[in-house]
């Protein structure tokens, strides 16, 4: 069996044998539906319930790649911006730091008040909450270039635009990389998040709002469908994220970065 | 005259002079080594020289172009060989078609004309210096500046490179300062060695190189290589004491 083959049978079989374990318990301690349903009832409600649970994830997966899709646009610009000088830099991102650690769900009230219920302020969410990742590492990038390579440049007589895009910019793509994964990640949270609050009145259709009524219908198997929809959405992302992100890199013949 | 530098000194802090009142002058076509116990400020007298440091005194002047190869080959991984090598001429917004002509030329003449859109990460060692010095030499430059630039190579690697260096001289009438902490390398490859002392460095020694034969290998094996090594030897051990 080859290298490749077992790296992702290995998972795959350990999450069956979790299934199968939790199927017997269940079982064998009849454990009530309402604090875990069996996987087998889990998996009865989602085939059940599919083209609605499967509505609900493209609706969450739109609003995540465009609050993700945003968070580059704008990371990356904001970065480039605060790249160009040390004053700029030294001012900004101190602040860059500081807003990852905000939790961004105290805020989610104000975005409502500015743009209403529904998807906007859900996709602003999404979008904030992913936001600081790709600054601070396309900062990073852009700013931790090899010494010689600026050296170089100058002894050409580059001009900045020409160090900005010959070597500062290329140099920064594995950062960005890096910050990308990331991002993507938080991305879903801040879709999910922003559903809960910016989308419960059922404008969005997300899996937050399915979550929530079928919490309040008592649904437990259905419950329990959804919220594993949410994490293969999760999943998702982050799979397709992080294969273009390799192909970027092994295309571009970028230097890889061990994240 | 190519470089005439008089009265360089150079400080990097109060108490830490690195270059002292250094005196040299290279002519046309001409190799000149700076040679020395390692941290004794050849390299910084190299990047003053360059215009990558500023003295604190002394002038130099220098006619025409200048190119300047790294320790390292410091190739862009996104880049190919010809892409690397073309970066030079892009700065300075050469037409595309007079790149692909300077550039291919440049590589055929380091012997890379087969690897021309390789990524540095398919070359070797040997084959990445070489596309340093093609990236060096595609600005036609009359004299070169080396710092240590084969230094991390295997001895047969450096030895072709050090021949090709040395075709370049006779085929260019390029001049080149070449530092280095390799007596053999130095003694085969200059006509002039200057010995570098320490703390702050002074240019202590001056050894002309002058061989009756053409640079061949196989006058590596001369006595009269020998004994201008013995006499590099000798100069180096006297700035040691």
């Amino acid at each position: 069996m080859n290298k490749t083959l077992k790296a992702y049978l290995a998972p795959i079989i350990f999450l069956l044998l979790v299934i199968i374990l939790f199927e017997a318990m269940t079982k064998a301690f009849s454990i009530s539906p309402i604090l875990l349903p069996a996987p087998s009832a889990i998996l009865k409600a989602g085939m059940e319930n599919f083209s609605e649970l499967f509505s609900a994830g493209i609706n969450s997966f739109i609003i995540a790649i465009s609050g993700f899709s945003l968070s580059l646009f704008f990371g990356i610009f904001i970065a480039l911006i605060m790249a160009q000088s040390r004053l700029i830099e030294n001012s900004l991102y101190p602040y860059a730091i500081f807003f990852q650690c905000v939790p961004i769900v105290a805020l989610a009230p104000i975005f409502i008040l500015w743009f209403g219920y529904g998807p906007p302020a859900m996709i602003i969410i999404s979008f904030v909450i992913s936001l600081f990742p790709i600054i601070t590492s396309t900062v990073n990038g852009l700013t931790s270039v090899k010494k010689e390579y600026l050296e170089m440049m100058n002894l050409y007589g580059a001009n900045r635009l020409q160090i900005l895009f010959k070597v500062r910019f290329p140099s920064a793509v594995p950062y960005m990389v890096t910050g990308a994964r990331v991002s993507a990640g938080l991305s879903v949270v801040g879709a999910i998040i922003g559903e809960y609050f910016a989308g419960l009145s059922g404008k969005a259709r997300g899996l937050a709002y399915l979550i929530r009524s079928n919490e309040q219908n008592a649904d437990f198997p259905y419950l329990f469908a959804t919220t594993v929809a949410a994490a293969i959405l999760g999943g998702i992302i982050f799979i397709i994220t992080g294969f273009i992100c390799d192909t970027i890199i092994k295309k571009g013949h970028f230097q890889k970065r061990n994240i | 005259m190519q470089l005439v530098a008089s009265g360089i000194s150079k400080s990097f802090a109060p108490d830490r002079q690195v270059l002292k009142d250094i005196n040299l002058s290279v002519d046309n076509c001409e190799i000149v080594s700076l040679l020395g116990p390692s941290g004794c400020g050849k390299s910084t007298l190299l990047r003053v020289l360059a215009g990558l440091e500023k003295p604190d005194a002394g002038e130099f002047s220098l006619n025409g172009q200048f190119s300047y190869v790294f320790q390292q080959p410091m190739l862009m991984e996104w880049r190919t060989a010809f892409e690397n090598t073309a970066l030079p001429l892009e700065i300075n917004k050469l037409s595309k078609a007079e790149i692909k002509q300077s550039c291919e030329s440049v590589l055929e003449m380091v012997g890379l004309g087969e690897n021309l859109h390789d990524y540095p990460e398919q070359l070797s060692g040997g084959m990445q210096m070489r596309v340093s010095l093609a990236r060096a030499l595609v600005t036609s430059p009359e004299i070169l500046f080396l710092d240590e630039p084969f230094a991390a190579l295997d001895e047969m690697t450096r030895e072709r490179l050090n021949l090709e260096v040395l075709k370049l001289k006779q085929s260019k009438k390029l001049s080149a300062v070449f530092v280095t902490h390799n007596i053999f390398e130095a003694v085969f490859m200059s006509d002039r060695i200057l010995i570098m002392g320490n703390n702050p460095a002074e240019i202590v020694n001056e050894i002309k190189i002058d061989f009756e034969k053409p640079r061949v290998p196989e006058i590596k094996s001369s006595t009269e290589f020998a004994s201008y090594v013995g006499e590099v030897q000798k100069a180096l051990r006297s700035v040691h004491e």
